[in-house]
């Protein structure tokens, strides 16, 4: 038998100024469950509470209504009261009076009709409703970070050093992303891998990080605090624990090959090889698909010189399965093609370089050495054009501002200034957008020391007319075009993630760029929608290595708030399955945003830890097998007589 | 197969080599050639404030009196078009009235005295002919004598091109002409300027802008070691050729001639008949002095 | 002394004309330049297509008497390499024809020299920008 205490609140004269909170009680009182109604003038206070918590212990509430502000505001308040005075919080409801009553009416009658409604609409919902409890599951205390760049480096690192397991899983030979590929970072210019290699060491010689490279995650089940996951583990055919980088393979190794991917196509390597010196983890891989041994007795000449034994032709693709508590994703960016621009040659130009290709042409363990040399005739180039926004901000190919170029095109051209000081160095800009720390004080060191010309406006063409590329500008302070002829153009080319097969795999959602959605662009940053997936760095959004770091700890502490707890508990209001009523027609599985709901042979079975309680499934069951705990269409139908004042009075049960 | 062919004026007028060689060529290649009935001037530019639609009366009636053609001449729905311009404003015009419905009312009552256009016609330029309908492998078969590695440079132009909704190629590298080229044993040559505008209606206003222009074009071209330029559209050859004339002394390396494409087509071709006399003679003393 | 250039009242907005015209709306664009970078005419120009866009933007009336408007070739490679897909020829075109509607011919096509070597399409192309 429900005995429901109603509290009506003035809230000041937010609500009181508006409605007549005292017939608001009396006509609550007509309701046949409700043993008890007040008004006082401000709920929420300590005296207010304190009011609530007497009540309930005197009358023996079972129910309490609060006619007030809307539920997002003291929901919580309120049912923490009730809870310390022994009642379910499942059986506090708010009755919004203000949010959608008293601040959006001026008529005293109707304010005052509406909030009567609303009240006997809410006692209709709170005594269906059930004492529910916190709905609890166990959490795997071991953290899976995708992609082992600068952000899966840093979050790696922060989890395993508060204590938990930590699986770091890279899909490219050695960890270190793109800031292996740098020679110097803004706007301090130190040298990238001077800063990176530390912390690779540090990750590589971590007791609780575990690294897969030549791996990428092929699937992924389960919910917070305990996902299920499978690793493809590519063969490397070295043994990483043997090898000891002695190069002899390298030296016997028959197949020439263009190095593609850590030296982009400006200089070749072997079929096994390193990608670069420090490489973690510090062992030799073989390219699988230019090698004609692997697998083979074709060709071992590899093995026949390896004193460590380490090679083995015939190694295989292993699948790990592992379960983890939380997920973090920092698969990070590429750059997009220069193949797509036509203007700009369509990446015919030998010495029309993209931004990354530039960076391994000055550092100093790149393919020249560290001098810089144009890939076509490896001359010195005397005269370099440095092109900004080239596919970024272009509706054309990307939309979006990819945010670092503008800096590190001044380092750039700053460090080639330094590199040939007889020079000349000229970047074609729009804007320049240096808004970080120290960022506007390093353009203005690069423009006034370096000499460095800075001509505003875009180029239109570049052609090539015998060794000299020509470029078609316009400089539109003075409004003149410019043909100017140079030795080597490099170009700012926007930057795009590779996020595409791993949100289909955590089935997260990407915006229409391809960036990992967050949560929330302010106010939560680093979560995905789903519970337990983090995301950090460019995956996300492009973003300076700064950015990338700062947000990989953020993520990072959002994982460790998961994998600290041995259990975690959210609020029960999910989808629940009567298991006669399901037809196993499996929509609900398809609908749910949050793979909440799974088929099992008896029926569709929710996992009430991913359930959000949005009500698509509900709504779109054909058998009407589901409902919402709470949120029974029982309940609904009586709260909807109420509103439209037909007010049956519903059984004394 | 009957394919309707539209001329337009110029083509008719100072363009009438590109006329014989283009027909012959086509001739050669199977086609049955029917010339619209009546046409009419298709306007050269296409009105672009959307509110000047008296501008689109006249591309549309030709339109019109080539659906009529077809009709009665029972040809297929392929309009040929030889001059760049006329390309570019039929299409454009096409597509005007297919996606504006105002605008193709306005233009049905302001041609209440033809019939009604339909809209089923498919405009198509020599070029795309070539490319799309013969193919260019049927093409080098076609070939009697080969260019010799004549080092052909094209000038494309800008109406052909450009905007993307009607150009024929790709804006920034196109290669339909090269690759025909390439069938008749010629050797293009990769210059700047051969997506270029060279200038176009300025000639009839300030032709020392076209002149200036045109000799820009044509001495990169020499740059680059083009020993011909060919192109498809009559203004473009004006312009290159007078622009030569006009700025013959500051001009630097030697004057190259202009042809159009259909020319270096009908000769490979043996088409002998099809090219004025002068045009025979100048190919056959390039194509031996090559060796 | 700097410009005021919304003094005086009544004045139409040019803007808003070009939008009516063309449909293209002239606030899109930020002035990077890349049209005027790959204009064959731009050297001949007094103000380059940006520029004249610029002023259609601030509503000055002198992009109506920039002669650029009427040596723009409309070969549209200002439109195809447009970041912000801004049709430029459109606009140039738009701001001829409000001239030509006001009936200020710039050409006289009996004093054309050459008359009889021209080719028609050029005559025709002619009189329909200028006239």
């Amino acid at each position: 038998m429900e005995r429901v205490g109603v509290f009506v609140c003035h809230c000041g004269r937010n609500i009181a100024g508006v409605v007549d909170v005292k017939k608001v009680v009396e006509e609550a009182k007509k309701h046949p469950f409700v043993f008890h109604a007040e008004d006082y003038k401000y709920m929420c206070s300590a005296v207010g509470q304190n009011l609530i918590q007497e009540a309930i212990k005197k009358y023996g509430l079972t129910s309490i209504v609060v006619a007030a502000c809307s539920p997002r505001m003291h929901l919580e308040t309120f049912r923490t009261a009730a809870m310390s005075a022994g009642l379910n919080p499942y059986k506090v409801e708010m009755a919004n009076i203000r949010e959608q009553n008293s601040w959006v009416h001026e008529d005293p009658h109707v304010a005052t009709e509406k909030a009567i409604r609303l009240v006997w609409s809410t006692i209709n919902k709170v005594i269906g409703n059930q004492p529910l409890k916190k709905v609890r599951s166990n959490v795997v205390k071991r953290c899976l970070v995708i992609g082992g760049g600068i952000a899966g480096i840093q979050a790696a690192l922060d989890v395993a050093n508060s204590g938990f397991e930590v699986i770091l899983v890279e899909k490219s030979p050695t960890i270190g992303g793109r800031m292996a590929q740098l020679s110097e970072t803004f706007p301090t210019l130190d040298c990238a891998q001077c800063i990176l290699t530390p912390k690779m060491a540090e990750v590589a010689r971590h007791p609780n990080i575990k690294i897969y490279t030549l791996s990428e995650v092929i699937e992924v089940n389960g919910s917070v605090g305990k996902f299920k996951v499978k690793i493809r583990k590519k063969p490397r055919y070295v043994d990483i624990e043997a090898c000891n980088m002695c190069s002899e393979c390298e030296k016997v190794c028959p197949q020439v090959v263009l190095d593609k991917d850590f030296n982009r196509s400006l200089t070749i390597r072997k079929a096994i090889y390193i990608p670069f010196p420090q490489a973690v983890p510090p062992a030799y891989v073989i390219d699988a698909e230019n090698c004609y041994g692997v697998g083979t007795t074709r060709c071992s000449e590899c093995v026949k010189v390896c004193e460590q034994n380490a090679i083995n032709l015939f190694d295989t693709e292993e699948i790990i399965e592992v379960e983890v508590g939380a997920i973090i994703v920092a698969t990070g960016y590429d750059l997009y093609p220069k193949e797509k621009i036509g203007e700009y040659g369509y990446g015919r130009y030998e010495d029309v370089i993209d931004s990354l290709q530039f960076e391994r042409l000055i550092a100093s363990t790149g393919p020249t050495g560290g001098e810089l040399r144009r890939p076509s005739d490896g001359k010195v180039p005397k005269r370099v054009a440095f092109i900004q926004c080239v596919g970024s901000r272009d509706l054309q190919h990307l939309p979006y501002c990819s945010r670092i170029c503008c800096m590190y095109t001044a380092k750039h051209a700053f460090l080639y200034k330094h590199l040939v000081p007889d020079g000349e160095a000229y970047v074609f800009y729009i804007d320049i957008r240096a808004g970080g720390k120290r960022y506007e004080e390093f353009i203005m060191r690069v423009q006034t020391e370096s000499k460095v010309r800075y001509i505003r406006g875009r180029v239109s063409k570049i052609v090539q007319k015998g060794d000299k590329l020509i470029v078609h500008a316009v400089d539109t302070i003075t409004g003149k075009p410019i043909t100017l002829p140079v030795d080597m153009v490099v170009l700012a080319m926007g930057i795009v993630p590779n996020t595409k097969e791993i949100a289909e795999i955590l089935r997260i959602p990407i915006d229409e760029n391809g960036f990992l959605q967050e949560l929330h662009p302010k106010l939560a940053p680093v979560e995905s929608p789903i519970k337990g997936i983090f995301l950090a760095g460019v995956a996300q959004g492009p973003k300076d290595i700064q950015d990338s770091v700062a947000q990989a700890s953020a993520a990072a502490s959002k994982a460790i708030e998961i994998l600290s707890k041995d259990y975690i508990e959210k609020e029960p209001l999910v989808a629940r399955v009567n298991k006669e009523l399901c037809s196993k027609c499996g929509v609900c599985t398809q609908l749910c945003p949050y793979n909440a709901v799974e088929m099992t042979p008896e029926g569709a079975k929710v996992i009430e830890v991913a359930c959000e309680g949005c009500g698509t499934c509900v709504a779109a069951c054909p058998s009407g097998a589901l409902s919402l705990a709470n949120y029974e269409p029982k309940q609904i139908f009586l709260m909807v007589d109420a509103l439209l004042m037909k007010i049956p009075i519903p059984e004394k049960s | 197969m009957r394919i309707l062919y539209y001329p337009g004026c110029t083509v008719k007028a100072t363009a009438i080599r590109d006329e014989k060689a283009s027909l012959a060529v086509l001739e050669a290649l199977g086609f049955k050639i029917v010339e619209v009935e009546d046409w009419v001037c298709c306007g050269a530019v296409y009105n672009l404030p959307r509110d000047t639609v008296i501008q689109a009366v006249a591309p549309i009636r030709t339109l019109i009196r080539a659906e009529s053609t077809m009709r009665k001449h029972k040809t297929s729905e392929i309009l040929l078009t030889l001059c760049s311009m006329c390309n570019h404003v039929l299409k454009m015009a096409d597509n005007m009235y297919r996606s504006d419905p105002d605008v193709a009312y306005k233009l049905d009552v302001y041609l209440s005295d033809e019939p009604n256009y339909e809209g089923k016609l498919k405009i198509m330029h020599f070029l795309e002919i070539l490319r799309d309908l013969v193919g260019y492998d049927k093409i080098k078969e076609k070939v009697r004598r080969s260019l010799g590695g004549l080092k052909v440079a094209s000038f494309y132009g800008c109406l052909l091109l450009r905007p993307r909704e009607v150009a024929i190629d790709d804006s920034e590298d196109p290669i339909v002409i090269e690759e025909i080229m390439i069938q008749l044993g010629a050797d293009p040559v990769d210059y700047p300027y051969r997506n270029e505008c060279c200038g176009s209606y300025n000639v009839v206003r300030t032709p020392e802008y076209v002149w200036d222009r045109t000799k820009d074009i044509v001495e990169s071209a020499n740059d680059y070691g083009a020993e011909i330029i060919v192109t498809t559209c009559p203004l473009c050859a004006y312009n290159l050729e007078e622009g030569q004339k006009r700025r013959k002394k500051e001009l630097k390396g030697r004057e190259i001639p202009i042809l159009y494409v259909s020319e270096l087509v009908a000769y490979a071709f043996g088409l002998d008949d099809a090219l004025e006399p002068e045009v025979k003679v100048l190919i056959d003393r390039m194509v031996r002095d090559r060796g | 002394m700097a410009k005021n250039l919304w003094r005086e009242k009544g004045m139409v907005n040019l803007a808003e004309k070009i939008y009516e015209m063309t449909g293209e709306n002239v606030y899109l664009c930020y002035l990077c330049g890349k049209c005027g970078a790959g204009c064959p005419m731009a050297d001949k120009m007094d103000y380059l297509p940006y520029q004249v866009i610029h002023m259609i933007q601030i509503n000055d009336m002198e992009s109506l008497n920039a002669k650029s408007i009427w040596i723009c070739a409309t070969c549209f490679t200002c439109s195809v390499r447009c970041p912000r897909n801004l049709d430029v020829a459109r606009i140039m075109d738009g701001l001829r024809t409000i001239k030509v509607r006001a009936q200020e011919q710039t050409i006289d096509l009996r004093e054309v020299e050459d008359l009889d070597k021209l080719p028609p399409i050029a005559l025709v192309a002619a009189g329909r920008k200028y006239t």
